[in-house]
């Protein structure tokens, strides 16, 4: 077996570190600060290094060539074929999760002995939930959207070349993604938020279930005709669900409810 | 390294499921993923002079007629 040896990036602290471990641990107990240190975390990883007898290579590529392209396809294709979607789904990523970490055990990348593997199990691990839920959202939205009689362009997520395509789908001419809620925070993190709309979705505590909304530029939606009130992101919450505009740096957003994005979607397409 | 920690930690992870992300929790890390990018708010005056954009001299950045200088980058504002 070659020799393996891990280095993390020298800008992970030690605080991130622990983070990261919350985050497995103790998910619902993280505060905003953390949560950001956390996306922060799983971001730097990516430049973590693996070297595997002569060959080295970051985290990111470890997880292309180890997860993504050993797992993803399968994955995607089992999802589609579920006839019971919603049970058959939470099961299907549990135990996709589960081989992955028992693959990295096998192959030598997850043991006691070799310094710093848990941080690389770590990062896959993030991104394969990330991945897997995801695709799982994106899956049951489309079959919505298509069962709501709402006219729409999606990318074909049984090709991988489309997954990665710059965008999700396309309605009314405008641009969106469908991204579960801790990706979505990792967008908005790493990335400029430059789609026209994104599909999430948000735990309302009251009614003990996931509320799906569409987090969208104020431009969208004013092409929907749609009504919205003013809150800045320390007050947006307590209107929650109800449509909301906010400034996300310096650029104008509203979130509403995906029945409601729906409703006026219909009426434009009719 | 506590791998039985992080195995246990895993475990829990998977089988947990969901996240669990409130309104309340979703706009508070954005609001910390928009404080940790803007570090410091420079403000900047112009003036229109015979049609065009002018830049007031500052203390903070340097400015000269309708550009502005931040670091290796010219950022030239045109009126359109």
């Amino acid at each position: 077996m070659p020799q393996i040896s891990i280095s993390l990036p020298s800008h992970l602290t030690t605080q991130h570190r622990r983070i990261v471990l919350k985050y497995f641990e103790k998910t619902q107990r993280l505060s905003p600060q953390e949560w950001k240190a956390a996306l922060q975390a799983f971001d730097m990883l990516k430049k973590g290094t693996i070297e595997i007898g002569r060959r080295r290579m970051s985290f990111q590529q470890f997880y292309d060539r180890y997860v993504d392209y050993q797992y993803a396809d399968g994955f995607i294709a089992q999802l589609i074929d579920l006839e019971d979607f919603e049970r058959g789904a939470e099961t299907l990523q549990q135990k996709t999760a589960f081989d992955m970490l028992a693959m990295l055990e096998r192959e030598g990348f997850y043991n006691e002995n070799l310094t710093s593997c848990e941080y690389l199990a770590a990062y896959c691990l993030y991104w394969w939930t990330s991945f897997a839920k995801g695709y799982r959202f994106e899956i049951s939205i489309f079959r919505d959207l298509k069962a709501s009689d709402i006219k729409f362009v999606a990318h074909d997520l049984r090709k991988r070349a489309e997954r990665r395509s710059p965008y999700d789908l396309v309605v009314l001419r405008q641009v969106g993604d469908i991204k579960n809620t801790t990706y979505f925070l990792h967008s908005a993190h790493a990335l400029p938020l430059n789609r026209d709309f994104y599909i999430t979705r948000l735990y309302h505590s009251q009614r003990r279930r996931y509320l799906t909304v569409v987090f969208m530029t104020k431009a969208a939606w004013q092409k929907l005709n749609g009504e919205v009130e003013s809150a800045s992101l320390e007050t947006a919450a307590s209107f929650f669900p109800q449509p909301v505009q906010i400034v996300f740096e310096g650029q104008d957003f509203v979130i509403v409810p995906f029945d409601l994005w729906k409703e006026n979607i219909k009426q434009r397409q009719q | 390294m506590n791998k039985s920690r992080f195995d246990k930690a895993f475990a829990s992870f998977i089988r947990r499921g969901e996240e669990k992300i409130t309104p309340k929790t979703f706009f508070q890390v954005m609001a910390e993923i928009e404080q940790e990018r803007v570090q410091k708010t420079i403000e900047l005056q112009a003036k229109i002079i015979e049609g065009k954009l002018r830049f007031e001299t500052s203390p903070e950045i340097y400015v000269y007629d309708n550009t502005i200088v931040l670091g290796n980058q010219r950022i030239v504002v045109r009126m359109s």
